[in-house]
C-alpha cells in the first residue's frame, strides 16, 4: 500500500500549496505564487506518481471504485490548474483550485484505500480512456466554476475601475476556455462509454441513469456552447448556465445513489 | 419491438419538416430559440425517466405512487419515457432543427467544416438508432453445457432462429489462485476499511486493539466458558456428576436461571453470594422449605422463517451458526423495574421471578425481552428485525429432588445442599475436585472448577469438514488491557467488537472472467468451429454478436448469453468519429488557425 503512503504525502504538499496561495491573495507577490505554483506542480507530480504505483500494485488500471475516483479527479484538478497557469495565468484562483484537488482527497480519505480484486465487467480496455476523460473533464468543469464563481463575486463589488475589468475579462475567458476543453472531453466520455458498453452489455445506449445524467450533463454545455457562439451571450448569464452544468455534472457523478431508481442502475457505485 | 411503421411516420414528419422550412420566411424551424426549447425538454424528459421508475408493471406501480400519481404517470407513459410516442417525436423535432440549421448554412469553406460535421454527425448517429431498431433484432439464449440450440429468446417476448446452432461445450468461471481475504472494519462513527489479515499484526480500531491470533481454512464455532475478569460479577461452576459410570460435565451459572441441569433425577443448579452469613441463611431456607422451582429458560430469535434457541445466560455472546449476528445476553433482573423513568435506568424490585427480563443485544442494538410479555420488547435503538422470545416453562415439578452448590465470595466457600421434597436433606463443605457421594441415589458430585466472572465465548475450532468455512481467531484487547478472544467465521454478518467498531471476515476467490466455450455448426459446411465468449470479449459470427452477460450462480452449469444482430452499428460508430473530429476541429484546429492568421 505504498500508494496511500505517497498520497499523505500529496495532501500535504497541497495543504501547503494552499496556504502559500492564500498567502499570495494577501501579498500579491510574484515570488509567493511561484512557490505556490511550483508546490501545486511538486504535488500533481507526485500525485501522478501514486496513480502509478498503484497501477502497479494493483496490477489493473487503478479507476475501478469510489475511492479511486475521487483520487483520479483530485489529480485531474491539480494537472488542470497547473496547466492553465501555464498558459493563462489565473493565480488568484489557485487557493480555489487546490481546495477542489484536496476536498477530493479529503473525500477518498474516508473511504477504503484497499485495492480491490478486478471485476470481470471492467476488464476492459475502454476503462482507463473512458475514466481519465471524464475525469479531466470534470475538474476542467470545476475550475470553469471557480472562475464564473470568482466573476461573479467580483462584478457584484459594483464600481468597475479598468483593472477591475482586465481581472473580470481573465475570470470570464478562464471561465470558457476550460469549458471549451472539458465538451469534447464529456463527448469522448459519452462515446467511450457507449462503445464500451456494447461490448460488454451489446447495447451501446440503454438510458440507465447515469447514462442518461450523462447526456444532460452534456445537453446543459452544448446549450451553453450554442448560447455563446450563436447568440454571442456574455458574463453573469453563462456564469450561471456553467454553475448549473457543473452542478448536473456532480450530480452524475456521486448523486445518481440519492435517486428513487438507483437500484435499477446497473453502474452506481458507492455508498 | 421494433415498429417500422412508427419510424415511417417519424421519417416523413421530419422530412415534411425540412420541405417546410426550406419554404418558409420566417426560420422558425431553423432558430435557435427552437434548439433552446428542445434541449431544455430532451433533458427534462430524460430526468424525468430516471425519477420514475422504468418499465415496472400495474400492480407495482400502483402500490408504488397510488391510485391518482399512477394514472397520471400512465397516462403521460412516464414508466417507459424513452420509448414513448411524444419523446420519439421530440427528438425528431430536434433532428429537423439540426438538419435546418445544416442546410441553411452549409458551406464548402474549411472554416465552418467541423460545424458542419458535428451537427451531420448528430443526425447520422440519430439514423443509426433508427436503423438499429428497425433493422436489428436481439434476445438472450441461455444454455446448459452440452445443450446445442439455435433458438433465442426476444427481448420484446417470442423467439427468433439463428442461421446456425451454438453448443455450450464448457462455462468456467475463472477465479484467481490465492484467496482475497480481508478483515472488513466498520466503525459506527467513521469509514468501513478493509485491513489485509496478517498473523500477529495488531489493528488499532475505536478503544481497542485486535490481532488475528489464529487462522483456520476450515472452522467451527465451539462453546467456552471463559474468566473475563479477576472479579466475581457473574460467577459460574463447572460440576462433574457420576452414577454407575455415568460421567457428566456442566457449567452452571449463578446470575441465570437458566443453568439448573436436569440429570439424574435432580435439578441442580449454582448460586453465589457475597458473604457467608448470606449463604448459611440460604442454606437454612432451602433445607427449611425447599427450593424455589426455577427452570430451564432459554432466548428464542426468528427471523420470520427460522428460529434459534439460545441459553438466556449472562454472558453468552457469539454468533450461532446460520444466523448472521452476534447475539449477547447483557443482563438478567428477575423482576424487572424501571427505577428511573428520566434515565430508564432499569433494576429489580425483588429477588422473586415476577417479572422476569433479559437484555439482549443484536447487531448491535440492545432490547429487554420478557417471559411474560412476549409481545412486548423494550429497545433502545432502533428495533431489531428480529423476533425475540424469553422462554421460561414454568411447569416443572415443585418438590423435586434439588442439587444445590453455594459460594461465598467473601470466603471462598463451597457447599453442597440437597434435598428432596422435604424427605431428605444435607449439606456439606467442599472443595474444588473433592468428590461427594449423595446418600441414596447413587449420584456423586464434584466441583471441578469455579470461574468469578464466566463470560460464555463462542470459540473456533478446526473442522475436517471442507465444507465449514474458513475462520479467525482474534485477541481483542480493551482499553483496560483486558483481551477478550473473538472468533469469526468467513462471510457472517459484522461482529461488534466494541461499541464503536464491528469486524467481519471476508474470504473469496475473486472472478476473473467469466468463459463460455461454444461450437458453431453451419449444417451445409460441416464442421464446428470452437470459440470463446468472455466478458467485454464479444464473440461475432456470421452477423450476429454473442454477449456473456448471466450465468448458473448456484452451480455454474449454464451461461446466459446475449445474441443480437446490429446493422445499425457501423452507421452509429461512423457518427461518433464523425461528431468526434468536428469537435476536435471546432475547438483544437480551427482556434489553432485562427491565432496563425492573428499572428501572420
Amino acid at each position: 500500500m505504498t500508494n496511500v503512503a505517497i498520497l499523505n504525502l500529496v495532501f500535504g504538499l497541497y495543504v501547503l500549496a494552499a496556504v502559500v496561495y492564500g498567502a499570495f491573495l494577501l501579498l500579491r507577490s510574484n515570488g509567493v505564487w511561484l512557490a505556490g505554483l511550483g508546490l501545486l506542480s511538486l504535488g500533481a507530480l507526485t500525485h501522478l506518481a501514486a496513480v502509478i504505483v498503484r497501477w502497479v500494485e494493483a496490477g489493473h488500471p487503478p479507476f475501478t471504485n469510489l475511492y479511486e475516483s475521487f483520487i483520479c479527479f483530485s489529480l485531474m484538478t491539480a494537472l488542470v490548474y497547473v496547466g492553465l497557469e501555464l498558459k493563462y495565468r489565473p493565480r488568484k484562483l489557485g487557493l480555489f483550485a487546490c481546495l477542489l484537488a484536496i476536498g477530493g482527497l479529503a473525500y477518498a480519505k474516508r473511504l477504503d484505500p484497499a485495492i480491490p480484486p478486478l471485476m470481470p465487467a471492467l476488464n476492459s480496455r475502454w476503462l482507463t480512456v473512458h475514466v481519465v476523460v471524464y475525469f479531466a473533464a470534470y475538474a476542467a468543469l470545476g475550475i470553469s466554476f471557480i472562475a464564473w464563481v470568482a466573476y461573479l463575486v467580483t462584478t457584484r463589488k459594483g464600481e468597475q475601475e479598468t483593472s477591475e475589468n482586465d481581472r473580470l475579462q481573465l475570470m470570464e475567458s478562464i471561465g470558457h476556455q476550460t469549458i471549451v476543453v472539458a465538451f469534447p472531453l464529456l463527448t469522448l466520455g459519452l462515446i467511450t462509454g457507449a462503445v464500451w458498453a456494447e461490448r460488454a452489455w451489446g447495447r451501446y445506449w440503454g438510458w440507465d441513469p447515469k447514462e442518461t445524467w450523462a447526456l444532460i450533463t452534456w445537453i446543459v454545455y452544448a446549450f451553453y456552447l450554442h448560447m455563446r457562439y450563436i447568440k454571442g451571450w456574455r458574463g453573469r448569464r453563462m456564469a450561471f448556465i456553467a454553475a448549473v452544468g457543473f452542478a448536473v455534472a456532480m450530480f452524475t457523478f456521486l448523486g445518481l445513489k440519492y435517486l428513487p431508481v438507483s437500484e435499477q442502475s446497473i453502474h452506481i457505485y458507492g455508498t | 419491438m421494433a415498429n417500422p411503421l412508427r419510424y415511417a411516420i417519424l421519417l416523413v414528419f421530419f422530412v415534411a419538416l425540412v420541405m417546410a422550412d426550406r419554404k418558409a420566411k420566417r426560420r422558425i424551424l431553423s432558430s435557435l430559440k427552437l434548439t433552446v426549447v428542445l434541449l431544455v425538454l430532451l433533458a427534462l424528459c430524460s430526468a424525468a425517466g430516471t425519477m420514475v421508475y422504468q418499465g415496472i408493471g400495474r400492480e407495482q406501480s400502483l402500490e408504488k405512487y397510488g391510485p391518482l400519481w399512477d394514472g397520471v404517470f400512465r397516462v403521460l407513459g412516464m414508466y417507459d419515457v424513452y420509448h414513448a410516442p411524444w419523446f420519439a417525436l421530440l427528438l425528431t423535432v430536434l433532428a429537423a432543427n439540426t438538419a435546418c440549421c445544416l442546410l441553411r448554412g452549409v458551406s464548402l469553406r474549411l472554416k465552418r467544416l467541423g460545424w458542419m460535421l458535428t451537427h451531420v454527425s448528430i443526425l447520422v448517429i440519430l439514423a443509426g438508432v433508427i436503423v438499429s431498431s428497425v433493422g436489428g433484432i436481439s434476445g438472450q439464449m441461455r444454455l446448459a453445457e452440452g445443450e446445442t440450440s439455435s433458438t433465442v429468446s426476444s427481448r420484446g417476448g417470442g423467439t427468433f432462429d439463428l442461421p446456425f446452432s451454438i453448443t455450450l461445450d464448457d462455462f468456467e468461471v475463472e477465479r484467481e489462485n490465492e484467496p482475497h481475504e480481508t478483515l472488513v472494519v466498520e466503525e459506527r462513527r467513521g469509514r468501513t476499511r478493509s485491513v489485509p489479515v496478517i498473523m500477529g499484526q495488531e489493528m488499532k480500531l475505536p478503544g481497542i486493539t485486535a490481532a488475528v491470533k489464529k487462522k483456520y481454512n476450515h472452522a467451527q464455532l465451539t462453546h467456552l466458558v471463559v474468566n473475563r475478569s479477576e472479579s466475581d460479577a457473574n460467577p459460574a461452576v463447572r460440576v462433574g456428576l457420576s452414577q454407575e459410570g455415568d460421567n457428566i460435565e456442566r457449567w452452571l451459572f449463578a446470575e441465570s436461571d437458566q443453568s439448573p441441569v436436569e440429570q439424574f433425577g435432580m435439578r441442580i443448579e449454582f448460586s453465589s453470594y457475597e458473604s457467608r452469613e448470606m449463604l448459611e441463611a440460604a442454606r437454612k431456607t432451602i433445607l427449611a422449605h425447599g427450593v424455589e422451582p426455577t427452570v430451564p429458560e432459554s432466548l428464542v430469535i426468528s427471523d420470520g422463517e427460522r428460529e434459534w434457541t439460545v441459553p438466556a445466560v449472562v454472558g453468552a455472546e457469539g454468533q450461532l451458526s446460520g444466523l448472521e449476528t452476534t447475539v449477547k445476553i447483557l443482563r438478567y433482573v428477575p423482576d424487572f423495574v424501571i427505577l428511573d423513568t428520566e434515565t430508564r435506568e432499569v433494576g429489580t424490585r425483588s429477588d422473586k421471578p415476577n417479572n422476569p427480563a433479559v437484555l439482549v443485544e443484536v447487531e448491535g442494538e440492545s432490547s429487554w425481552v420478557f417471559a411474560k410479555f412476549p409481545d412486548f420488547t423494550m429497545s433502545h435503538g432502533k428495533p431489531s428485525k428480529y423476533e425475540m422470545r424469553y422462554v421460561r416453562s414454568d411447569s416443572s415439578s415443585e418438590n423435586g429432588a434439588t442439587l444445590s452448590v453455594m459460594h461465598s465470595v467473601q470466603d471462598d466457600n463451597l457447599e453442597i445442599v440437597y434435598t428432596d421434597a422435604g424427605i431428605a436433606r444435607s449439606w456439606d463443605s467442599v472443595s474444588i475436585g473433592q468428590s461427594r457421594e449423595i446418600e441414596g441415589k447413587g449420584v456423586s458430585v464434584a466441583v471441578l472448577e469455579y470461574i468469578g466472572d464466566a463470560g460464555v465465548v463462542l470459540e473456533l475450532a478446526p473442522s475436517s469438514d471442507h465444507g465449514d468455512p474458513p475462520g479467525v481467531q482474534l485477541d481483542v484487547r480493551g482499553p483496560d488491557g483486558t483481551i477478550r478472544s473473538v472468533g469469526i467465521l468467513a462471510n457472517a454478518r459484522p461482529i461488534l467488537v466494541s461499541d464503536d467498531a464491528a469486524l467481519s471476515y471476508r474470504f473469496d476467490f475473486p472472478v476473473t472472467q467469466y468463459t463460455s466455450r461454444v461450437s458453431l455448426a453451419d449444417g451445409e459446411e460441416g464442421g464446428d468451429l470452437q470459440r470463446e465468449i468472455r466478458v467485454n470479449a464479444p464473440l461475432k459470427h456470421k452477423g450476429y454478436v454473442f454477449y456473456q452477460l448471466s450465468y448458473d450462480q448456484n452451480a455454474e452449469q449454464w451461461t446466459g448469453l446475449g445474441v443480437k444482430r446490429d446493422p445499425g452499428i457501423p452507421v452509429v460508430y461512423a457518427g461518433f468519429v464523425g461528431h468526434a473530429a468536428g469537435l476536435i476541429m471546432l475547438f483544437y484546429v480551427n482556434p489553432a488557425l485562427k491565432r496563425r492568421r492573428t499572428a501572420a
